[in-house]
C-alpha cells in the first residue's frame, strides 16, 4: 500500500465517518420526534420536507447560526475543550463498527475492548463540562453521569465478556460469524438484558437520564452551551445511541446474519430496531433517583452479570459451538 | 336578611359539644368569649387574647385537636388586631381568637413553637401590618421584597411610589444561609448552596427555594415567595364587590371556578342570598369538573417531574376537552368568573349536559389508562412510596388541607365536613382518604378523587332542573357590617375568605386563605435529609400553586 493510497483511503473513510455521524443524528432526532409524536398522539414534525424530514436539518442551521456564548466565570479552555473531546468518540466508535462482512472502516481484533474503551472518552469531555461551566447545575450532572457511566460500566463488560468466551473472539465479525446458527441472544439471555439495560444508562436516556435531569438540574452539564457546542453534545449523543445499538445488534442479535434480504440492510434494520426500543422505553417511563440507580446496578445487576459469567463459563467452557 | 348583630352572645342554647369548648376556653383565661352564629359568621367561638394569654390559649387548643386555619391582621384604624382561627378536623367548630395591639407597639408573641405553621402566617402579617411577632426565628419580609420598609394593608398606605434603596438590590445571601442556621456549625467543604428557581422547570411557577446540599443530599431549603404578588387583597379593598369577582380567576390559575365559587360563596353568607336549585346543580357539575381539571394538570406535571413526559401530554389532551366545555358553558377557558353571587353568571348552553356526559364517558375510560401507566409503574412507585412523608399531626399543625391532608390519613373533606351546597349533602359519594402520608398517598387520593368527582358530576347533571339560575339580586349591593368567613373546597384545599365589612359597597377587608400556602410550608421541613430529585418529586407531590400563595 503506498502512501498516496493510505491517505485517499483515510480521507475515505472520514468522509464515510462523518457524513455517517450528521445523516444519522438527523435521521435519529427525526424519528424520536416522530416516535415520541405516535406515542404522545401527536404528529409530530410536519411541515419542513415530506413528513418533516428536513427538520433536523432546519434545526441544524439554526444552531449553527446561534452565538456560542461563554459565559464570564467558567474556566474558558476547559469549556472549550469540553465540546469536541465528548463528540471526538463518536466518529471513533462508528469507525469500528462492520455494518456487514467485509465493509466498515475497520474491523479491528480487539473491537469489543476498543469500544468499551474509547467511549468513556466522552465521559471526560461531560465531566470538564460540566467543571468548567461554573453552574452547580452542571457541576450534579457531570458528577451523576460520571457515577452512573463508571458505575453501569462493570457489568456491562461482564456481559461481555458471557459473549466473548462463547465467540473466542473480540472481533465483531467473529462474533457475528458463531451466531449464523442460533443468535446469542437466546443462548445468553440474561447478558442481553443486562447489557441493553447497561447501554440505556450508558447512553443517559431514560429511565436513567438523571445526569441532564430537566426536572432538577434544568439541563445538566450541557446547561451553559449554546449554539454548535450544544449541538456537538447532542451529535455525540445520537451517535452513541446508534453505536450501543449497533453493538447489541452484532454481540446478541446475530448482527447482519439474516435471510433473503441482503447483510447491511439487516444490521441496519436490527439496529434501528433496537433504537425504536430505546425511544419507546424513553417516552413510556419515568425517571430513577440516582441512589435508587447504583443500588440497582450495584445490588442486582453487578450479581447478576457476575454469576451469568461464572455460569456461562463452565457451560460453554470450550467455546461456542464446542 | 336579618338585621341582628353577626355575632350574638350566647343567645344560641349551646349544644353538649359545644358547651365542652366554652369550657375549654374559659378555662384559658381568656375575655370576651361568646358563641356564634356559624351559618351566618362561618365562625362557632369568639374569644379574645392579649400577649399574656395567647400561647396558652393557642397551646390547650392544640393539645385538643385543633389545626391552625390562619391568622390574619386587619388594621382597626386605629389599632391593629391579629386574627388567629383554628378547627379541629373531627368536628366543625371554628374559633376566632383576636388579639389587639396598638400600631406604635405592635408586639405578640409567636405561635410558632406550638404550631408550626404559624411560621409563614406570622411573617405574612408582619409584612402586611408590621406586627412584630416576638420570638419568631426569622420574621423577614415573605411575600414583599426585602427591602420594605411599609405595610401596604394598613389602611394609611396608599400605594405611594417605593423607593428601592440602590445597596440592597441584591438580595443578602448570607442573611438567607444565617436564617438556615446551617452557616455555622455543621458546614464541611462538601456542601453548596443551590438555588432552585425563581426560573426552574419543576418549581411550577415562580417559586425559589435555597437548598443547602451535599452532593445529592439535601441538608435543608427555605422557600422564598412573592415573585407574583400582587397586592390583590389590598386591591380589594378599593373595588366593589362585584368588581372583585375577576380577580379570584388570577389566583389559583387551575382552577378558577372553585375560586369563584368560594368568593360566591362568602357573600351568600354574608348577605343572606341564597342561590337557586338550578344554580347550586350547575355549580356542583362544572365545580367539580374544574377539580378534575386541576388534577388532571397536577397529574401531568407530577410526572413530568419524575421524568416521564408522555403522561403529560396526554393530561392535558384531557384537560382540553374540559376547558373547552368550560368555554362553551361560561365564555372563557380559564379566568371563567363564572359562579356569582345568587347562582351562575350565565344559563348554561342547550347540550351542556349531553356534553358533559360525552366527557364523563371519556373519562372513564382515560383513568384506568392512567392507572396502568403511571399508578402501577414499579419506577413510580420507587420514586413516591416512602418519599415525603407527612404524619396526621403535623399535618394539623402546619395546616395543611386538601388531597394532602386526606394523604396522611385525616378524614376531612369541606365539602362534607362544612357543608356550603346542599348538594353534597345529597347526593352519593366518598371522601378519598389514604393512610401513609407519602407521595404515593398523596397520588392515589387525587387519582381516586377524580373517580369521585366523576360520579358527582353525573349525578349533578340529575339534579339540573328547569328554574331560573341566578336569585334576583340588586346589581350593586351592600354587606352589612360585620365579619364573615366561609370556607370551601378546591382542589388543592381549604379556600377560606374572611370578610370584614364596613356596610359599605366596597369590603374594608378581604383576606383568602390559600390552601397552597400551608401545603408549600410544609415541603420546607420535608426536605432535609432527602435527595434533590426527592425535593422536586416531593414539590409535585402536594402540588401548589405559587400565584395563589403570593396573591
Amino acid at each position: 500500500m503506498s502512501i498516496v493510497e493510505i491517505i485517499i483511503r483515510l480521507i475515505i473513510a472520514f468522509g464515510a465517518v462523518f457524513t455517517f455521524v450528521a445523516l444519522n443524528a438527523l435521521f435519529l432526532v427525526w424519528l424520536e420526534r416522530k416516535v415520541s409524536a405516535l406515542i404522545q398522539q401527536r404528529l409530530g414534525p410536519t411541515e419542513v420536507g415530506p413528513a418533516g424530514l428536513l427538520q433536523t436539518l432546519a434545526d441544524a442551521v439554526k444552531l449553527m447560526g446561534k452565538e456560542l456564548i461563554t459565559p464570564t466565570a467558567v474556566s474558558r479552555t476547559v469549556f472549550f475543550l469540553a465540546p469536541i473531546i465528548a463528540f471526538l468518540p463518536a466518529p471513533l466508535l462508528v469507525a469500528a463498527i462492520p455494518i456487514a462482512k467485509g465493509v466498515g472502516v475497520s474491523d479491528l481484533n480487539v473491537g469489543a475492548l476498543y469500544i468499551l474503551a474509547i467511549s468513556n472518552i466522552a465521559l471526560l469531555g461531560i465531566l470538564m463540562a460540566g467543571w468548567s461551566s461554573n453552574n452547580k447545575y452542571s457541576l450534579l450532572g457531570a458528577m451523576r453521569a460520571v457515577a452512573q457511566n463508571i458505575s453501569y460500566e462493570i457489568p456491562m463488560l461482564l456481559s461481555l465478556l458471557a459473549i466473548i468466551l462463547m465467540a473466542g473472539s473480540m472481533k465483531f465479525s467473529d462474533i457475528v460469524k458463531a451466531q449464523e446458527t442460533v443468535p446469542f441472544v437466546l443462548l445468553q439471555p440474561v447478558a442481553f438484558i443486562i447489557y441493553f439495560i447497561c447501554s440505556i444508562a450508558e447512553s443517559n436516556r431514560t429511565p436513567f437520564d438523571i445526569p441532564e435531569a430537566e426536572s432538577e438540574l434544568v439541563a445538566g452539564y450541557h446547561t451553559e452551551f449554546t449554539g454548535m457546542r450544544f449541538a456537538l453534545f447532542f451529535l455525540a449523543e445520537y451517535t452513541q445511541v446508534f453505536v450501543l445499538s449497533a453493538i447489541v445488534t452484532l454481540l446478541f442479535l446475530g448482527g447482519w446474519n439474516g435471510p433473503l434480504l441482503p447483510p447491511a440492510v439487516w444490521f441496519f434494520l436490527k439496529t434501528y430496531l433496537v433504537i425504536f426500543v430505546v425511544m419507546w422505553l424513553r417516552w413510556t417511563y419515568p425517571r430513577l433517583r440516582s441512589d435508587q440507580l447504583m443500588n440497582f446496578n450495584w445490588k442486582m445487576l453487578l450479581p447478576a452479570a457476575i454469576l451469568n459469567l461464572l455460569i456461562s463459563s463452565v457451560i460453554y467452557r470450550g467455546g461456542f459451538p464446542g | 336578611m336579618s338585621d341582628s348583630e353577626t355575632t350574638v352572645a350566647l343567645e344560641i342554647k349551646p349544644t353538649a359539644y359545644q358547651q365542652q369548648l366554652l369550657d375549654l376556653l374559659s378555662s384559658l383565661h381568656l375575655a370576651g368569649i361568646q358563641l356564634s352564629d356559624f351559618s351566618k359568621t362561618g365562625v362557632d367561638f369568639d374569644a379574645v387574647a392579649n400577649s399574656e394569654t395567647l400561647p396558652a390559649a393557642a397551646s390547650a387548643l392544640r393539645d385538643n385537636g385543633f389545626a391552625l386555619d390562619c391568622i390574619l391582621g386587619i388594621d382597626r384604624n386605629p389599632g391593629l388586631e391579629a386574627v388567629y382561627l383554628f378547627r379541629p378536623f373531627a368536628d366543625g367548630a371554628r374559633v376566632r381568637i383576636r388579639a389587639q395591639v396598638a400600631p406604635d407597639r405592635a408586639l405578640l408573641p409567636t405561635i410558632t413553637g406550638i404550631y408550626s405553621g404559624a411560621d409563614w402566617y406570622e411573617r405574612e402579617v408582619h409584612d402586611m401590618f408590621g406586627i412584630v411577632f416576638e420570638g419568631h426565628s426569622h420574621l423577614r419580609p415573605l411575600l414583599l421584597p426585602h427591602f420594605t420598609n411599609f405595610h401596604p394593608l394598613r389602611k394609611n398606605f396608599h400605594g405611594s411610589p417605593i423607593v428601592i434603596p440602590e445597596d440592597t438590590v441584591e438580595i443578602p445571601e448570607v442573611d438567607l444561609q444565617a436564617a438556615m442556621k446551617l452557616g455555622q456549625t455543621d458546614r464541611t467543604h462538601r456542601d453548596f448552596f443551590l438555588n432552585m428557581g425563581p426560573q426552574h422547570p419543576s418549581t411550577h411557577g415562580v417559586l425559589r427555594i435555597l437548598l443547602h446540599v451535599e452532593g445529592e443530599e439535601v441538608l435543608g431549603g427555605r422557600c422564598h415567595l412573592g415573585y407574583s404578588h400582587r397586592g390583590t387583597e389590598k386591591l380589594a379593598e378599593k373595588k366593589q364587590y362585584v368588581q372583585i369577582l375577576p380577580y379570584t380567576d388570577r389566583m389559583d390559575y387551575l382552577a378558577p371556578l372553585n375560586y369563584n365559587w368560594g368568593y360566591a360563596a362568602l357573600l351568600e353568607r354574608a348577605t343572606g342570598i341564597e342561590s337557586t336549585p338550578r344554580a347550586e346543580a350547575i355549580r356542583v357539575a362544572i365545580g367539580e369538573l374544574a377539580r378534575v381539571s386541576s388534577h388532571l394538570v397536577w397529574l401531568g406535571t407530577f410526572m413530568l417531574d419524575l421524568g416521564a413526559i408522555t403522561p403529560f401530554l396526554f393530561c392535558f389532551e384531557d384537560r382540553e376537552r374540559i376547558l373547552t366545555v368550560f368555554e362553551r358553558a361560561t365564555g372563557q377557558r380559564m379566568t371563567t368568573s363564572y359562579i356569582v353571587v345568587g347562582g351562575v353568571r350565565n344559563d348554561v348552553y342547550d347540550g351542556f349536559i349531553q356534553d358533559v356526559r360525552d366527557l364523563l364517558d371519556y373519562m372513564r375510560k382515560r383513568l384506568p389508562e392512567y392507572d396502568r401507566l403511571v399508578m402501577t409503574n414499579e419506577i413510580f412507585l420507587q420514586r413516591t412510596r416512602g418519599v415525603g412523608v407527612i404524619t396526621a399531626q403535623q399535618a394539623r399543625d402546619q395546616g395543611v388541607t386538601g388531597p394532602v391532608l386526606r394523604g396522611s390519613g385525616v378524614d376531612f373533606d369541606l365539602r362534607r365536613d362544612e357543608p356550603y351546597c346542599p348538594l353534597y349533602q345529597e347526593l352519593k359519594w366518598n371522601v378519598v382518604v389514604e393512610q401513609e402520608g407519602d407521595c404515593l398517598a398523596r397520588s392515589r387520593v387525587r387519582m381516586r378523587e377524580m373517580d369521585e368527582s366523576l360520579n358527582l358530576i353525573e349525578q349533578a347533571l340529575e339534579r339540573i332542573e328547569e328554574g331560573p339560575y341566578r336569585a334576583k339580586i340588586p346589581r350593586n349591593f351592600k354587606v352589612n357590617a360585620g365579619e364573615y368567613y366561609s370556607a370551601t373546597e378546591g382542589p388543592r384545599g381549604m379556600v377560606g375568605w374572611y370578610l370584614v365589612a364596613d356596610g359599605s359597597m366596597t369590603p374594608y377587608r378581604l383576606k383568602v386563605r390559600v390552601p397552597s400556602f400551608p401545603n408549600l410550608q410544609v415541603v420546607e421541613s420535608l426536605i432535609p435529609h432527602s435527595r434533590v430529585a426527592d425535593v422536586v418529586a416531593i414539590l409535585g407531590s402536594v402540588d401548589v400553586v405559587i400565584p395563589e400563595i403570593d396573591r
